[in-house]
């Protein structure tokens, strides 16, 4: 005989059962969305160990990373100076750690190239983000008229001296591309952009060992003046594909200006005996003949 | 409705196989009347397979009542799978010839060689699988003399179909297939049941949507929707003497269709 209440009880278990997997659905794919975007937000400074407003600050990196603009935009929070005060710090912190990172990555493929302090200062001195301006905006804030940013909301008043902006966090890009007038040229400007790019190219390098991006990041480098790790690059270009003439030239004068003429002169000879490179050749003769010469 | 109309329709569906019952079905007719070409031609062997529970009991039983007034033409429903059995009836069936004692195989085929009928006897063999594969090659054997002929039905299995293969990949000139009910057979099946048995109202609870359930749950296996559909009309039943609030007459209940598959275990709950 049939049991009809137990059998209803059985088929309410099993109407239940038959929503778990749209459930289930609903919440992986919102988990998979959150992990995703979390994702994205730590791709763009995975090396980042400060785990502190890792979200909203690599957020922000990100819209630097976008922004190629050279827009001067000085903006202060007053409402929340503090606040403002250890971002800078945290975005700092962060910069130093990657740029270390990538300092130490290199490091480790050089073969012996001795340190070469006045490059490294150099490196510094371009790479770690000047945090002077902050002070700066939250005194002389007069004087700036530069800024425009009709459609973002601000209130001006007429008597106030400082120029409030409205944002929910302070941007680190204002740590990395904002700059005074009188405090930064446009080269500077020019340059902290170059290394943006070479920072983005050099993570795609990390991720696919693509040789034609080590040898892009070698030759930015090397316009950079940062010849150490041009040479670097150009040695890692080489490690994956030993025939990329342009290479093997960035590679030569990149030892030229690390003060190794006589190396580069070896290696150039070496590459054109079984090259015949006209570029080679050419580059020999000019550091040869005292032309190309380290600065 | 009362109870007794949903005890009717439950009863329409009790899984016996009676000629009475059969229900003209698109393709059922079809197999239906390749099968009786089949069998008039001068052929040895025609072999009928199919999965289990897709009405080929059903069809041999009203083939074997259509032409057995005209036509010698035997069903053996159940396998005899002793030896000397079958070829004591087979003896007596087909060459009208009674034994006693023991007839071997050479005996037999003795007597096959002098009988001298205007028609060949059709002997029709159901659940053909059951029997042992010794058997059925002295079958075809009988069938090579060409005195009698054999219509054999087989479960399609993958075991199943290697002795198909085996014993009458070579011999069988003609063999048909038998499928289940497509979503359109199902509905014509269970509405043309329940009106053969005047259950008019409750063949009319059936639209499209609820027959795509159940094909959904048989697949339209005529066995498994029998089951399904006795159990649904038994869960009515119930409901009507206990609870008439709980149901709703004019269409059937899905939910009253997933009960009944969840309580003869063809949904997993
Ligand atoms: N054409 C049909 N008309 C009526 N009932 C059918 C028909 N075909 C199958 N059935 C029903 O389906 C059930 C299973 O069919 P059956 O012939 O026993 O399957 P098989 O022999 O292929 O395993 C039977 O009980 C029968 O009542
Ligand atoms: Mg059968």
């Amino acid at each position: 005989m049939l049991n009809i209440h137990e059998l209803e009880k059985r088929h309410f278990k099993y109407k239940l059962k038959s929503y778990i997997p749209y459930v289930a659905i609903f919440f992986s794919l919102t988990v998979i969305i959150g992990i995703v975007f979390t994702l994205i937000n730590i791709d763009i400074f995975s090396q980042n160990d400060n785990k502190v407003a890792a979200n909203s600050v690599s957020k922000n990196i990100t819209e630097i990373a976008l922004d190629n603009t050279t827009s001067t935009i000085r903006q202060t929070t007053e409402a929340e100076p503090e606040k403002i005060e250890q971002n800078k710090e945290i975005v700092k912190q962060e910069l130093n750690n990657s740029i270390e990172k990538n300092n130490k990555l290199i490091a480790a493929n050089i073969p012996n190239i001795e340190e070469d302090k006045p490059e490294i200062k150099n490196e510094k001195l371009v790479l770690t983000p000047s945090m002077n301006f902050i002070e700066k905006i939250n005194t002389q804030s007069s004087t700036t008229s530069t800024y425009k940013e009709p459609e973002k909301k601000e209130r001006i008043t007429p008597k106030q001296q400082v120029k409030v902006k409205e944002v929910p966090k302070p941007k680190p890009q204002q740590s990395r591309q904002i700059f005074t007038q009188d405090e930064v040229n446009s080269i500077q400007i020019k340059k902290n952009n170059t290394y943006d790019d070479i920072y983005h190219v050099i993570k795609r390098f990390e991720k696919n060992n693509n040789p034609a991006l080590s040898l892009f990041i070698a030759k930015k480098y090397y316009e950079l003046g940062e010849y150490k790790k041009s040479y670097n690059y150009a040695l890692r270009t080489n490690e994956i594909n030993n025939n990329i003439e342009a290479s093997w030239i960035i590679f030569a004068k990149s030892l030229v200006k690390l003060n190794k003429k006589n190396m580069a002169i070896k290696t150039l000879q070496k590459y054109i005996s079984h090259s015949d490179s006209n570029k080679a050749k050419i580059l020999l003769d000019e550091i040869s003949s005292g032309k190309l010469n380290a600065d | 409705m009362s109870s007794n109309i949903y005890k009717n329709s439950k009863d329409v569906f009790l899984d016996v196989v009676n000629p009475n019952d059969y229900v003209q079905l698109d393709r059922v007719s079809m197999v239906y009347q390749s099968l009786k070409e089949s069998i008039k031609k001068p052929l040895k062997m025609v072999l009928l397979y199919g999965k289990p529970g897709t009405g080929k009991s059903m069809l041999l039983s009203k083939l074997f009542q259509d032409l057995s007034p005209s036509e010698e033409i035997f069903l053996y429903k159940t396998p005899i799978t002793d030896e000397n059995e079958f070829f004591k009836k087979l003896a007596k069936d087909a060459l009208d010839t009674k034994y006693e004692g023991i007839l071997n195989f050479t005996q037999l085929l003795n007597i096959l060689e002098t009988t001298n009928k205007t028609q060949t006897p059709l002997i029709i063999l159901d659940e053909a699988q059951l029997y042992p594969g010794a058997m059925m090659e002295k079958i075809r054997l009988i069938s090579d003399t060409r005195k009698v002929k054999f219509l054999i039905t087989l479960h399609k299995t993958e075991k199943e179909d290697l002795i198909a293969k085996e014993h009458f990949q070579t011999r069988i000139w003609e063999s048909i297939e038998h499928h289940n009910a497509s979503k359109q057979e199902l509905k014509a099946y269970i509405q043309k049941k329940l009106m053969k048995a005047n259950c008019f109202d409750c063949a009319n609870m059936f639209p499209t949507k609820s027959v795509d359930l159940i094909h959904k749950i048989t697949q339209g296996n005529y066995r498994e929707t029998n089951k399904l559909l006795y159990t649904l009309f038994e869960i009515y039943e119930w409901y009507s003497e206990n609870n008439l609030s709980k149901i709703n007459s004019n269409n059937v209940s899905h939910k009253i269709i997933e009960m009944s598959a969840i309580h003869t275990g063809l949904i997993d709950a």
